[in-house]
């Protein structure tokens, strides 16, 4: 089957399609605002922004696995042309974890500490193929050494505990990749990864990606390795997204105040010793309705528009997108 | 009584590992020596699997070494039973684990676990732990609205904070920080960062602060420690070991951040 096909078969357009999701708690905080965004086979997309700015939320509402007390209060998620905000959990069996792999932020939840690693990893295999016990086993020591992980066959007779950080976080991308899913979302694959693992990661998932043509949700904090990875990007704040582009578009010609921040927070040589800081910093409250722009208490180029109305999403060239009212005063 | 050194902490000639089910006993530390100096911010780098939680396992006392010293404040601690060394260093040494989720009681607010601790030293009045818990907070960049919360109520990052809030409360001699800022963006981050200069710039305390992130390490701290396999293959002042690395893997770890 060529990649035409198989695209045309299950979606003509998008693997992944989230449409004005709003998510809030049962207290009225809205988690998740107004977030829309696209993925189209193959298309390696990132979403990155604040902490508690809702990313993970925003995974947690497309896997399916919100929190009680969290629900979706609007909007759509559709995958593979299918909505899937309102499936029976039967239904979602069949999807997560066969043609939507998931890497959790959360590793100690997401892994059972009283089964070997070896065996966690298998699990994924056996509910969802009729693969038979030696094609299993050598599936999940393959995928094992896909991931880099050291002395595969003694490490697959471990427990959770019994590995270090970036050992257990491994475990987890290769369980979320065994099955080639269609969509892999991994929400901060790499954190607490050291640059030569993360590169490897990050090669990984670009090669999965390429060879296999599945999409990619990438979550991450981190600018740096959303520029080695993604073809488009997100800034996410506060639960809006306040800047959509291609990665070259927003990394070298970023609009909002906010991801021009984020751009520039980054500790560098020259900034040894000094405040990294140069805005207020903040904490973050529970968030109430949107009225205004999220981000004018901290931003110095605010002005009155800014603290009254929530900004529009403004072209600033195609493909490149951002919800500030500098751009409108620019197109005046 | 031996004689006294600036020392804060020294760790001489460490053996240490796990009795796993499968190996009869891995060595993870093989004969590490390192000291960190009163006031002084060391930081500690190494690949995945190195050694670098276990490392501070062992002066935590969260394990115990096969051999080897453990000095504090040059007296020895490593022959203390684990229960009074514990009590003894949870007055001086707090630990930001590498895994905020796994840190926390999932069953008992922030705010009660930010308190816990003083309460239990009895060194202030609870109206005054109080204050210092929603000051912690507001440090950490946490609205007060998150003492009640539970953990699983905040995200990664805010947890990850939470923890650091939980550690500086107790101003601590030595604050031993297992990534703590791995999981914020780098504005956040910036807020940490500057937060815990601040303090130390106030308060005077040493640290060990465990990163896979150079650009943090150089921002941070005053001297630099490489583990590799088990053992401390680099040492030295952060701008000199930037500047002119030995080991090969600090040369490969410095070459791909840019310094
Ligand atoms: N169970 C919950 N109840 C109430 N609020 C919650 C709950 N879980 C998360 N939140 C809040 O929702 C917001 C979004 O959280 P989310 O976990 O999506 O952030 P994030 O963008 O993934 O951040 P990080 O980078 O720190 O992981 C945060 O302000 C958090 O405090
Ligand atoms: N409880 C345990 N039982 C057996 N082996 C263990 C245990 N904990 C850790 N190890 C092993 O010891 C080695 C060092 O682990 P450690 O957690 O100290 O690494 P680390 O340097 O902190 O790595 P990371 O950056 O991935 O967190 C690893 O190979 C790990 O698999
Ligand atoms: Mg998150
Ligand atoms: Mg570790």
């Amino acid at each position: 089957m060529n990649k035409l096909e198989l695209t045309n078969q299950a979606n003509p357009e998008y693997t992944l399609k989230v449409e004005h999701l709003k998510v809030v708690s049962t207290q009225g905080a809205e988690l998740v605002r107004d977030v829309s965004l696209a993925i189209k086979p193959g298309e390696i997309v990132g979403l990155v922004g604040e902490s508690g700015s809702g990313k993970s939320i925003t995974t947690m509402a497309i896997v399916g696995i919100l929190p009680d007390g969290i629900s979706i209060a609007k909007g759509k998620i559709l995958f593979q042309g299918q909505d899937i905000t309102r499936i029976s959990a039967d239904e979602r069996c069949g999807i997560n974890g066969n043609k939507l792999g998931i890497i959790y932020q959360d590793a100690s939840q997401a892994l059972n500490p009283l089964m070997r690693i070896g065996k966690q990893i298998d699990e994924v295999l056996k509910i969802h193929t009729d693969l038979s016990l030696s094609e299993r086993q050598d599936r999940v020591l393959g995928t094992m050494r896909a991931v880099n992980l050291p002395d595969v066959k003694n490490l697959a007779k471990r427990y959770p505990h019994e590995l270090s950080g970036g050992q257990r976080q491994r475990v987890l991308i290769a369980m979320a990749i065994i099955n080639n899913p269609q969509l892999l979302i991994a929400d901060e694959p790499t954190t607490a990864l050291d640059v030569t693992v993360t590169a490897q990661i990050l090669d990984l998932i670009k090669i999965i990606n390429e060879s296999k043509q599945i999409s990619v949700l990438y979550i991450s904090h981190d600018f740096s390795t959303v520029n080695k990875l993604c073809d488009r990007v997100f800034v996410l704040y506060a639960g809006i997204p306040v800047e959509i582009g291609s990665v070259k578009q927003v990394i070298e010609n970023p609009q909002h105040p906010y991801t021009e921040l984020l751009l520039e927070s980054i500790p560098t040589k020259e900034k040894r010793g000094q405040k990294l800081l140069r805005m207020k910093g903040r904490t973050q409250d529970p968030r109430g309705p949107a009225l205004n722009c999220q981000f004018a208490d901290r931003c110095p180029k605010a002005f009155g528009r800014c603290r009254q109305e929530l900004p529009p999403m403004y072209q600033v060239t195609p493909g490149h997108t951002a919800a500030c009212f500098l751009l409108n005063n620019k197109g005046e | 009584m031996s004689e006294r050194t600036n020392n804060l902490l020294e760790l001489r000639n460490i053996y240490a590992g796990y009795s796993g089910s499968i190996r009869k006993m891995n060595h993870v530390l093989q004969d590490l020596s390192l000291s960190i100096k009163n006031n002084e911010c060391v930081g500690l780098i190494g690949e995945s699997g190195s050694g670098k939680t276990t490392l501070a396992n062992i002066i935590t006392g969260f394990l115990q070494p096969i051999s080897g010293q453990i000095l504090f404040q040059d007296n020895s601690i490593e022959k203390l039973a684990l229960k009074k060394r514990a009590k003894q260093l949870s007055y001086n040494i707090q630990m930001v684990f590498q895994d905020p989720y796994s840190s926390f009681n999932p069953r008992k607010t922030i705010g009660y676990q930010l308190m816990e601790p003083l309460v239990i030293q009895k060194r202030f009045a609870e109206e005054e732990i109080e204050a210092k818990a929603y000051e912690s907070l507001e440090q950490v960049g946490l609205a007060p609205d998150y003492f009640l919360r539970y953990p699983h109520q905040l995200s990664g990052g805010q947890l990850q904070r939470a923890a650091l809030g939980c550690s500086l409360i107790m101003t601590p001699r030595l604050l031993i920080a297992d990534e703590p800022v791995s999981s914020l963006d780098v504005s956040v981050q910036a807020q940490v960062l500057d937060l815990i200069q601040d303090l130390r710039e106030k308060l005077e305390f040493s640290c060990l602060f465990i990163s896979h992130d150079l650009a943090v390490i150089y921002h941070l701290c005053d001297t630099v420690a490489v583990l590799d396999q088990g053992s401390i293959v680099e040492y030295g002042p952060v701008e000199k070991v930037f500047e002119n690395p030995q080991n090969d893997y600090t040369k490969q770890l410095i070459f791909s951040m840019g310094y």
